[in-house]
């Protein structure tokens, strides 16, 4: 998976925001995603608002595709 | 309620002590770079914590993704409730949020 394929992915589910991801090691396995906080709902912990970032990746961080995915919010 | 493997070893873990970090290696010697920045702010905090080496443990491994909905190790336990993984730990850190969480 690329960073642009995650970025797209993202955009879909939270197309107002601001959002980059970051192929950290240039392996296509260890990502960092940054996205604004306002993308999400007000209400949402902290916690919910990283499981529903996850949740977009669920299958490649089963399948080991995705090794680590690392989440910026501000 | 559904059952994952190692459900059971996880929840008397869990119980038997307040701080858990499931963690890749251990303290001294952590086989993952997000793990051992876990282990140093969890030092830096100044708590007592106990730790549980999933790559020791198979059912572990697998069971502590499932049990708390949450895919990737490490993870931070506190009173039996997942806090996060090791970017929520920094932010919390850095936002003096987990001392607070701890001195309660």
């Amino acid at each position: 998976m690329t960073h642009t394929e995650m970025e797209n992915t993202l955009k879909k589910q939270y197309p107002k925001a601001e959002l980059a991801v970051i192929d950290v090691t240039g392996s296509g396995s260890n990502f960092e995603v940054r996205m604004n906080n306002s993308a999400f709902d007000s209400s949402l912990s902290r916690i919910d608002k990283h499981k529903s970032i996850m949740g977009l990746f669920d299958e490649q961080l089963k399948s080991g595709e995705i090794h680590a995915l690392s989440i910026k919010l501000f | 309620m559904s059952t994952s493997p190692g459900h059971e070893k996880i929840e008397k873990t869990l119980n038997d002590n307040k701080v858990v970090l499931f963690m890749k290696g251990t303290p001294s010697f952590p086989q993952c770079g997000f793990s051992a920045r876990s282990v140093a702010i969890l030092k830096e905090v100044g708590v007592e914590f106990d730790t549980v080496n999933v790559l020791e443990d198979d059912e572990v491994r697998e069971g502590i993704k499932v049990y708390g909905q949450w895919p990737t190790i490490p993870q931070l336990y506190v009173d039996k409730k997942l806090v996060g993984g090791s970017d929520i730990m920094m932010e919390m850190f850095e936002s003096g949020e987990l001392k607070t969480l701890f001195s309660n």
